[in-house]
């Protein structure tokens, strides 16, 4: 009754839509992972993991014996400090807002001091569509999905794979990512998602809020993943269009991915009101 | 031998693309450098070699990448199967071809994941630059593709070579 040519192409339609509704499928998942994803980490991390450090080490002989020995040390000391003193302004600021609001019962619980893990960068996602990097530690250290990372700079991203000795953290920026936020001065809640060229979009901000460019947005800790008062980044546009229940905010991280070498793991903040210390 | 050397390949190219060239100005615009690999299988291999080692090449990037899983499979899957369409109908050693066949493959990827991105996140949409990343990575792995293929089948003789060798001595 139908040609061969005619069944082929009738096969050929099934097929592309079989595997369409597939993707979209799996797509719908907040985490989308297999489990025979975590062999393939597992069996490619430690050659990236050998090449970052060959890489870095070498970067670092460059940087540190041939080039301005004391400058170059110095200047790995300030940062640090700066980074510090950065967090610190940032709790300092976080707590004196709560303190004049009365909230009292704000939970100061010993979330990231007691049970962070530490953790190194070993390798970036292979595309620039998407946004992830893999971290050296994983089930065997207590890691398990969902988890916050972040840095001393603020919120780096969130657990999505875990493999017996790495894990995968989908960043802040990819546009599947999505963290309860709210900005600091005016406390306008939002969720923050990734958006183009390394941005962040926040999202559902009522207009009747009034925002300015340059203010510092934080976690919420209303999503249950991360801990209250965690830095995002800074307010970089705003938008509000004539009509519309909600303004364009665009947010610049206060993370530099690029440079992201060293993170820090911290346990799922399960209360609302789990705030850092 | 010769999943061996796919399988190996695979993990240096892996490795080049999520630990040296990230970071580096030409991260946005170095295409995908297993495609030209892809496109190799499909035009000059067997069905029953090329299709198992594309998926797993598309089930690597898929562990690695933040994409959806089976993305890159899929992606990887229909490039191997259009170019084996395409080799009864066009001669496969040609250059141009070959730097066609690979631009096309690279245009697919590009335009499937971006499809993706518009797909799962509506509100973020198609970033402001892609069209731009996606005509520099097209126009690399037309230039410099064909090279990497005529490594892959310099190889790929050597290999069939020494499993003729193999098979005559025994």
């Amino acid at each position: 009754m139908f040609s061969r040519k005619s069944a082929m192409i009738v096969g050929l339609i099934i097929l592309v839509a079989a595997n369409i509704i597939a993707l979209s499928i799996i797509s719908k998942k907040p985490y989308p992972s297999y489990g025979m994803g975590q062999i393939a980490i597992t069996c490619v991390a430690p050659f990236q993991r050998l090449i970052v450090r060959s890489t870095r080490t070498m970067k670092d002989i460059w940087r540190h014996y041939f080039s301005l020995v004391s400058v170059a040390r110095e200047n790995d000391e300030l940062r640090r400090k700066l980074q510090r003193a950065r967090q610190e302004s940032n709790r300092c600021r976080e707590i004196r807002l709560a303190n004049r609001r009365l909230r009292k019962l704000l939970a100061l619980s010993q979330v990231v001091d007691d049970r962070s893990l530490a953790a190194e960068v070993v390798g970036k996602d292979p595309t620039p569509w998407f946004k992830t990097i893999l971290v050296d530690k994983g089930r065997r250290h207590g890691v398990i999905k969902g988890m916050p990372v972040v840095s001393p700079d603020g919120v780096v991203g969130v657990i999505i794979e875990v493999a017996p000795g790495f894990s995968k953290v989908m960043l802040l920026t990819d546009p599947n990512s999505a963290v309860d936020a709210l900005v600091q001065g005016s406390r306008a809640r939002g969720i923050i998602k990734g958006g183009p060229e390394g941005m962040c979009l926040f999202k559902y901000v009522l207009r009747k809020h009034d925002i300015r460019e340059g203010e510092i947005v934080v976690t919420s800790g209303m999503d249950g993943v991360f801990p209250k008062g965690l830095r995002v980044g800074k307010v970089a546009s705003v938008v509000k269009e004539p009509a519309g229940i909600f303004q364009h905010v665009t947010v610049a991280p206060a993370v530099d991915f690029e440079r992201l070498e060293e993170v820090l793991i911290l346990p799922i903040a399960r209360r609302q009101g789990d705030s850092l210390k | 031998m010769t999943y061996l050397f796919y399988s190996v390949v695979c993990l240096l190219m892996v490795l080049v693309k999520t630990t040296l060239v990230p970071g580096q100005v030409i991260f946005e615009t170095f295409y995908d450098l297993l495609i030209p690999f892809i496109v190799y299988l499909g035009l000059n291999r067997p069905g029953r070699e090329g299709i198992p080692l594309a998926l797993f090449f598309g089930f690597i990037m898929d562990s690695l990448s933040g994409g959806t899983p089976g993305l890159y499979v899929s992606i990887y899957f229909w490039i191997i199967v259009a170019m084996r369409a395409l080799s009864r109908y066009l001669h496969a050693g040609n250059w141009i071809f070959t730097s066609l066949a690979i631009g096309l493959a690279v245009a697919f990827e590009l335009l499937a994941l971006l499809f993706y991105l518009a797909a799962a996140n509506p509100d973020v949409g198609i970033p402001s630059d892609a069209l731009r990343i996606v005509l520099i990575q097209i126009g690399w792995a037309m230039l410099t593709g064909p090279l990497l293929m005529y490594f892959i089948s310099a190889v790929q003789r050597r290999i069939d070579a020494l499993r003729r060798e193999a098979a005559g001595a025994n």
